[in-house]
């Protein structure tokens, strides 16, 4: 690789230096607190800034990445000549790379660094400025997102396992942030524990995968291997066990029973980012992994295939039908995205059909693209019902669910201008009993907590409505060769109306319950910006629908090397 | 798969692997002490090392990938060691206990 190359991967490389530089400042500034460099370079505030300069960074390696999409590039690897993805880093023989920055990593990215901003606002008002620790926090945080945008380009085992560990490790210990809460210690534990197990499993899976293709660890050739070892039950055990890492990231059930737990007990702008930005990260990986290695019409694959379908249909159910008797709502939102991940996965499994497997990828890496796949992006209009609704929906989940969890933390915390409600002893501040008569007491949280959950619910003209519009309408156009999607689709709308019970039920104490404390929420000025930055993206994704979708489905294309549009 | 030059069949080492990788999931079953836990979290990830360096030495590859895969993952286990024992630690210091199923500050 060239060193210009880096430029694909600078945002990473910026973000993993501005945590270096945030940590050992907020060191330095945390001997004298307040005074001093903690006075005129508090890490609170400087690493929201850095985030946020970081955003025009990956926006620009999206631009980068967009330029060198279907282009390939002569690498030299020891005497001879390889052909790669331009995009491609680390590349070995064959053209197989560690690290594909391609626009579907690019675009991963930017929602990873926009998420994170968001996160820091919340959290800059949840913990206040006294917060013990706050530089460490706030590194470990920009180190967890560095870990998402590696774990969205990675292309190779060693690559995605190291980028998915490293968001797990950082993410252990930001659930167990707060050190005196005992919740928060449990929180961690259970967390821990369980990533721990599904990560050695996952990675059990991918030393059979390693033997069972050759000694081959890039999905490309992964793939290509798996064509001659697909008929034997090792190669099963080495997908269905490495997909068992993947599913405890998204909280797919049944690798879920940490999320609950987790989500309740960890500080909530940790919950927040645990819930959006770290289940982006295993999104990208399985939407990756699916869409390059795997092969559906095979018969011993049909069998992992067909689990996946049913693990889709049962997160959905299990989501929502678990979530209606929650008392506390941060709990109630872990459910509701238990439920969440069972429509992106609809959204994973159209994409990974638009491919149809590794024989047309084949095709299209190591030649010319083939027939079959030259027509399907011949065909793609600027708005088509197509396989771009993974990314549209994790971009309108992103905003809507860190919106839900901004309001959450703001009306949780425990502020003195925010006396305990009615029983002072039982009062943990997110109970949903918390939010009888919000209205009255503070319109605009009120206002926008409805909006976030009816965008959660889908309702038009929420983002959430759009989202699903192209998972649904995808999954459905899919569907006349793969019927079982339209099934997914169908269980998907039902399910819409299921979590439209218990949202409403928040929306319905908030508008219409007696109000049992009289006084105001207050909270600063990020976190009502975090909370206007997320309404005004839920509202407005539909009116710049047909440029965000085009850009989208371009971006998905970019998943399997080779394909140019 | 051939015999090594050692003599010992890779089927040998992939059993090893797969008996460690089962006793660590029953202990993760089993076990209801976070130590414990701990423990046979790294055996399983030691089980997956075995299985890497046997195919990466008996497959006879052009590159050591199966080897380097191992000592990330060695060095990872170390990190996971890390940061596992300090959230054990933390909750024995607030609880006086680290056993997994006591803890129940959460529940419906």
């Amino acid at each position: 690789m060239h060193i210009g190359d880096i430029k694909l991967i600078f945002p990473a490389i910026y973000m993993s230096a501005a945590a270096i530089v945030v940590l050992i400042l907020g060191v330095i500034a945390a001997r004298r607190p307040g005074k001093g460099l903690d006075h005129w370079l508090p890490s609170h505030y400087l690493a929201p800034v850095l985030v946020f300069s970081g955003l025009f960074f990956s926006a620009a390696a999206l631009i980068q990445s967009f330029a060198g999409m279907g282009l390939s590039i002569e690498v030299p690897i020891g005497s001879e000549m390889t052909r790669a993805p331009a995009v491609a880093l680390f590349v070995t023989s064959g053209g197989h790379a560690q690290l594909t920055v391609d626009p579907f990593a690019a675009i991963f990215t930017f929602i990873a660094f926009a998420g994170t901003l968001i996160v820091m606002l919340i959290s800059l008002d949840h913990f206040g400025e006294r917060q013990p620790h706050k530089a460490e926090y706030y590194s470990i945080l920009m180190f967890a997102t560095a870990a998402v945008s590696f774990a969205a380009s990675a292309t190779d085992l060693i690559a995605i396992y190291l980028s998915i560990e490293f968001l797990s490790l950082t993410s252990y210990v930001l659930a167990a942030f707060a050190k005196t809460d005992r919740r928060s210690g449990e929180a961690g534990l259970k967390y821990f524990l369980y990533g721990a197990a599904c990560s050695a499993i996952g990675l059990y899976g991918m030393s059979i995968l390693f033997g069972v293709t050759g000694g081959s660890t890039a999905l490309t050739a992964v793939a290509r291997g798996l064509e001659d070892a697909r008929a034997t039950g090792a190669a099963w055990v080495g997908v269905v066990f490495t997909l068992v890492g993947f599913g405890f990231k998204l909280a797919l059930v049944p690798f879920h029973f940490w999320a609950p737990d987790t989500y309740e007990g960890a500080p909530t702008p940790v919950a927040a980012f645990l819930s959006v930005v770290s289940k982006a990260a295993g999104l990208a990986v399985m939407t990756r992994f699916l869409t390059i290695v795997a092969a559906p019409d095979e018969p011993v694959s049909l069998s992992w295939y067909w689990i996946l379908v049913v693990l889709t249909a049962v997160s959905m159910f299990y989501g929502n039908l678990v979530a209606i008797p929650q008392r506390n709502i941060k709990r109630m939102l872990a459910y509701s995205s238990i439920a969440q991940v069972g429509y992106l996965m609809i959204g994973v499994l159209t994409a990974m059909h638009s491919f149809g497997g590794p024989g047309r990828l084949l095709s299209g890496f190591f030649g010319v693209p083939s027939a079959a796949v030259r027509s399907d992006v011949a065909n793609l209009d600027l708005v088509t019902w197509d396989m771009q609704g993974v990314l549209i929906y994790t971009l309108a989940y992103l905003f809507m669910n860190l919106g839900a969890f901004a309001v959450v933390s703001v009306v949780g915390k425990k502020n003195p201008l925010n006396p305990p409600l009615a029983n002072a002893e039982a009062y943990k501040g997110s109970e949903i009993e918390n939010y009888s008569g919000l209205m009255r007491r503070s319109p605009f949280y009120a206002t926008s907590l409805t909006v976030f959950l009816i965008s959660l619910a889908g309702v038009p003209p929420t983002a959430g409505f759009v989202g699903k519009l192209f998972i649904f309408g995808g999954a459905i156009r899919m569907g006349t060769s793969y019927p079982e999607l339209i099934v997914l689709a169908i269980i998907g709308v039902i399910n819409s109306v299921i979590s439209a019970y218990y949202y409403l039920n928040v929306v319905r104490l908030m508008f219409f319950a007696p109000a049992e404390g009289k006084s105001e929420i207050s909270a600063s000025i990020p976190a009502n910006t975090a909370i206007a930055i997320c309404l005004v993206t839920t509202l407005a994704l539909i009116v710049v629908v047909k440029p965000v979708a085009s850009l989208m489905s371009s971006a998905i294309y970019s998943v399997v090397p080779g394909v140019i549009r | 798969m051939s015999h090594s030059a050692y003599g010992i069949p890779i089927t040998w080492f992939l059993t090893l692997g797969a008996m460690l990788f089962c006793i660590g999931l029953f202990g993760m079953m089993v076990r209801r002490s976070a130590i414990g836990m701990l423990l046979s979290v790294e055996l399983m990830l030691n089980a997956a090392n075995i299985n890497f360096i046997a195919f990466g030495s008996y497959l006879k590859l052009p590159t050591i990938a199966g080897q380097i895969f191992a000592i990330f993952v060695i060095t990872l286990a170390a990190a996971e060691a890390a940061v596992g024992l300090a959230i054990v630690i933390n909750i024995y210091r607030l609880e006086q206990h680290v056993d997994v199923d006591k803890m129940t500050a959460m529940k419906l």
